[in-house]
């Protein structure tokens, strides 16, 4: 009995045995290859290990490897290189959040803080900064072999530039941010402010009311609030669009930390809940102050992580836990990690490895600089996905939320396929309307943003080796000064939601205009890069110097559309005053300069002219953006294709005379009629006023249709609605008081101002026909003046 | 010696058990899946209120966040949205099979497919479908878990026209040479394999 009771045993034993592992195959397998390839440097094995027990690479794999090539110790120097460059590119991510939250402020109202710890905290660390005091050789090496600082400085100043500059051939490299091609291009600094205008404008009254009213502590985080059903009951839109679009606005990223924060901030906000009301919670000095402490802090604590890992004892020892598995992309290595292909049985996979496993800790890490920690921590200010990217991937994905995503949406945004109710329809719409009313928004787009100015002068630090393009860009916004130490002057208004109310077709802004023509018919001007309402519907920008060659044939926008940046245009204007009319460069152009240029420059051609005179010349110079001599400078700008030579105008260029002489031969060569006539009259525009001489008038050449069906009354309005270059070349002229030449089909009539009045007489041609169309052009011409 | 006996025959059978509970037949596993969702049907005529769009409603949000989920008291739920998927769903985490948790939230995405688009300032298409969502997100997780739940995947979407591989490609196309291009590429393939086609494959 024991006999069979002892065999059963064993049977049921033996058959367990042999109960077939399904996996086990597998597992075989991947051992067998494990041995065969000792390979712990493969995408795959690196993923695999991602997360693991950290003993995993450095443990198993290594000594794999080691069978087969001998042991490998730690490479002090290696490692400590390695680090280094991680934590760096983590600095870097963090100074890129840090640069794109102030540039945000840069469009926005002013808060009226003046960003006095950022500006301290954020000022531009060099090499040197963390050399000094630094315990560490080793670092101090390091870092004067790396150009990490230099490209730093100049990648900041690009990035500014970048987003400043309405120009969508300028593309500066290198800079912080990886920008993919979009389809259409709208000036990055219009995209930032319709979009902080539009999420401000997404929280309706109802839904801040509720939110008044939550218990913060019903919810673990803010993502759970708002997907709740207090939440999205009255809340209509995509809450997902809303989030995202909240943390993508500056004052209001520090309140979605934690829902108490959350519902705090809105409790601040005074009732009736509507948008002023919340624009002034918003706007207030209080939460100024927390974007300005926050960012101060983010700038702080992140470099001083920084210094103090780098300069510590550990790391002159070489204490340091890269921790490759966790950490492989953000390293040196995995840049140049040949495919897994070459890999296979040649001296690349020794190499490859052996750089790979050098890397690797032979005691216990508790005590060491741990990577993962140190670069968590000197990302104070990054999510904790964008953490996990390493540099390369970060530069685009941050492009992409920020700009990308939005601007190839709207690139691709008709009015057909406008989702009411969507946020990124409320910014088409703003674009759209961009070009419509600018009164306020003109306001703001003169005014200065000197304290923002100055936050930024600090991050961006050395300037001396910035591209001219860049630095024009800069000096013309006045964030750097110009050689001789002055800083472009801009009109310093109110920036207040409340003295500056917009409605939905105005929008804050400050370095940058809105254009105010919109004529279907230009493509090339810079208003349309914010004009989607273009014939295709899509964007297309040439503003600051735009390289416009292909259809500019017959354009002469509104003046003002030509610049999209008015900060930028008021420096360049300065100077063009000052060329044209004899004035030394680098000189402010005010009330009293303008007095000044008047006077000479009737003195220099034997005139004199008389106090009044002088002032209302001056006024006019002053007060008119559109007038004349802006104009045929703009055009130039327009016109000249990579101009930079006449924005090296504003920082003092010395050749300004004959670039600008160069600027009118590319726009006559434009064939641009109009223009060439506005051009021919370079000699200042006062003469032009006072000399009425028809040889030196501009000539505009009125395109109208013969078309029985259409009476001249509509013709003539439908030219004020197309806003067409003639008209708006027009425009310009009456409402300058200017005298011109008009022609009409066969017609040539003279515009002769007389005070406030024209006189419309016949020049030449069809006396008749002259007769018949002159009320209605009277009509038309008053319209254009008023 | 009856006692030896019996023993042996328990033994015996209770080896055989364990070899079957091991290794499924073929027909077995076949037809597990569809035993399992009769009964999800089963089921879902006793809860009317399944699947539950309302929870879908925030569905892109945790997406977009790639938030981890807060509530760390289940074994399985790793994101945030898996949380939202499932409770829409009316999966129960510790009860249903995988095979059950993939026709709970197949059922759940097919009635509900117009909730499943999403608009953001950071997705290039105004209601795409989540599945684009999450490729321009690098989401890799969310559409990991679209395979596994077998999501449909050849929706064309009203808005671009295009399938979730047809965005893929252009995303490729679009991001030819920067860090983004291998991550989107690995993308393709894994959906390709899924039965991901393109339009003009469909």
């Amino acid at each position: 009995m024991k006999l069979v009771l002892s065999l059963s045993i064993l049977i049921s034993f033996s058959l367990y045995a042999q109960t077939p592992d399904c996996d086990q195959e597998d597992n075989l397998s991947k051992i067998a290859k494990g041995i065969t390839y000792p390979n712990c440097n493969t995408p795959s094995n690196v993923q695999a290990f991602k997360g693991r027990d950290k003993s995993k690479l450095c443990g198993d794999c290594k000594t794999d490897f080691e069978l087969v090539n001998g042991k490998i110790s730690e490479n002090k120097n290696h490692v400590q290189e390695e680090f280094l460059h991680s934590a760096l590119n983590e600095y870097k991510k963090n100074i890129t959040n840090n640069l794109l939250n102030s540039i945000k402020m840069k469009v926005l109202y002013s808060t009226g803080v003046k960003f006095e710890k950022s500006i301290q905290s954020c000022k531009m660390q060099t090499a040197a900064d963390f050399a000094k005091s630094c315990k560490s050789p080793a670092a101090i090496k390091l870092l004067s072999q790396t150009s990490f600082f230099s490209d730093l400085s100049k990648e900041l100043s690009n990035d500014v530039a970048k987003f400043l500059t309405s120009d969508p051939t300028f593309n500066p490299k290198p800079t912080l941010l990886q920008r993919s091609e979009q389809k259409c291009s709208i000036p990055e600094k219009d995209v930032l402010l319709m979009s902080a205008s539009s999420y401000e404008e997404a929280l309706n009254e109802k839904l801040i009311e509720a939110i008044k009213k939550f218990d913060p502590k019903k919810f673990k985080t803010v993502s759970d609030m708002f997907s709740s059903d207090e939440f999205l009951d009255n809340y209509e839109g995509d809450i997902a669009e809303l989030k995202d679009s909240l943390y993508n606005h500056p004052l209001f990223a520090s309140h979605l930390s934690s829902p108490d924060k959350f519902v705090s901030f809105f409790k601040s906000v005074p009732s009736p809940a509507n948008v002023d009301n919340l624009r002034k919670a918003l706007y207030s000095k209080s939460n100024g102050e927390t974007f300005d402490t926050e960012l101060a802090k983010s700038c702080e604590t992140s470099s001083k992580v920084l210094k103090d890992t780098i300069c510590s004892d550990d790391f002159e020892a070489g204490n340091l836990f890269v921790d490759p598995a966790n950490n492989f992309d953000k390293l040196k290595i995995s840049m140049d990690r040949p495919s897994e292909e070459t890999l296979a049985s040649t001296e690349k996979l020794i190499d490859s490895n052996i750089k790979l496993l050098e890397l690797c800790e032979n005691v216990n890490s508790n005590n060491k600089k741990n990577l993962s920690l140190i670069n968590s921590q000197i990302g104070v200010a990054l999510t904790e996905n964008q953490k996990a990217l390493n540099l390369d991937l970060f530069k685009t994905e941050k492009y992409n939320s920020e700009l990308g995503s939005l601007t190839s949406s709207l690139c691709g945004m008709t009015d057909a396929t406008c989702l009411a109710g969507s946020i990124s329809c409320s910014i088409f719409k703003k674009l759209q309307d961009s070009k419509k009313k600018g009164t306020a928004a003109a306001k703001l787009a003169e005014s200065s943003n000197s304290e923002v100015n100055a936050l930024l002068r600090s991050m961006i630090g050395d300037t001396s080796k910035l591209d001219a393009k860049t630095k024009d860009i800069l000096i013309a916004q006045g964030i750097i000064p110009k050689d001789n130490g002055e800083v472009v002057a801009q009109a310093e208004v109110e920036r207040k939601p409340e003295s500056l109310p917009l409605s939905n077709n105005q929008q804050p802004q400050n370095g940058a205009t809105l254009a105010k023509a919109a004529p279907s018919t230009i493509s090339n001007s810079a208003s349309t890069g914010r004009n989607p309402a273009s014939s295709n519907n899509t964007f297309t920008d040439e503003g600051y110097s735009n390289a416009n060659t292909a259809s500019s044939s017959n354009t002469l926008p509104d003046f003002s559309d030509l610049m999209d940046d008015q900060q930028e245009l008021r420096g360049i204007q300065d100077e063009i005053k000052r060329r044209l009319l004899g004035m030394p460069e680098n000189r402010p152009a005010n009330l009293n300069d303008a007095k000044k240029i008047a006077r000479d420059s009737f003195k220099s051609r034997g005139r004199r002219i008389s106090p009044e005179e002088e002032t209302a010349f001056a006024n006019r110079m002053m007060e008119r953006p559109e007038a004349p001599v802006p104009q045929t400078a703009a055009s130039t700008f327009q016109n000249t294709p990579a101009n930079s030579d006449n924005r090296a105008a504003v920082s003092g260029g010395e050749s300004a005379n004959s670039k600008w002489r160069k600027g009118q031969d590319q726009a006559a060569l434009m064939g641009m009629a109009g223009a060439q006539s506005a051009l021919s009259k370079d000699s200042a525009n006062a003469p032009a006023a006072t000399d009425n001489k028809p040889k030196d008038m501009t000539k505009v050449a009125l395109n109208i249709a013969d078309d029985p069906q259409v009476t001249l009354s509509d013709m003539f309005n439908k030219k004020i609605d197309q806003n067409d270059p003639e008209t708006q070349l027009l425009k310009v002229l009456l409402r300058n008081k200017n005298n011109f030449l008009l022609q009409i089909k066969s017609m040539n009539f003279k515009i002769v101002f007389d005070g406030n009045n024209f006189n419309l007489l016949l020049e030449s041609g069809d006396r008749q026909e002259a007769a018949r169309i002159r009320p209605q052009l009277e009509m038309f011409l008053k319209k254009l003046k008023r | 010696m009856r006692f030896a006996f019996l023993g042996f025959i328990i033994m015996f059978s209770l080896v055989v058990h364990a070899q079957e509970a091991d290794c499924e037949t073929e027909t077995e596993k076949e037809l597990k899946p569809m035993i399992e969702v009769a009964a999800v049907a089963v089921d879902a005529t006793e809860e009317p209120a399944c699947p539950n769009p309302k929870k879908l409603r925030g569905l892109c949000m945790y997406v977009g966040s790639k938030e981890k989920d807060t509530q760390m008291n289940s074994r399985k739920y790793v994101w945030g949205y898996q949380r939202r998927l499932f409770e829409a769903a009316c999966v129960d985490i510790n009860k249903d099979s995988d095979a059950v948790i993939a026709s709970k939230v197949q059922k759940a995405w097919n009635e509900n497919e117009a909730m499943l688009k999403c608009k953001s300032t950071q997705f290039d298409i105004t209601d795409g479908s989540i599945l684009k969502y999450a490729v321009n997100m690098k989401f890799e997780e969310f559409l990991i878990d679209a395979v596994r739940w077998k999501i449909e995947l050849n929706k064309v979407d009203q808005a671009d026209g295009a399938t979730v591989l047809d965005y893929i490609k252009m995303q490729i196309e679009r991001n030819k040479g920067l860090p983004s291009e291998p991550y989107l590429k690995s993308y393709y393939d894994m959906l390709k394999k899924a039965g991901a086609k393109h339009k003009s494959e469909l």
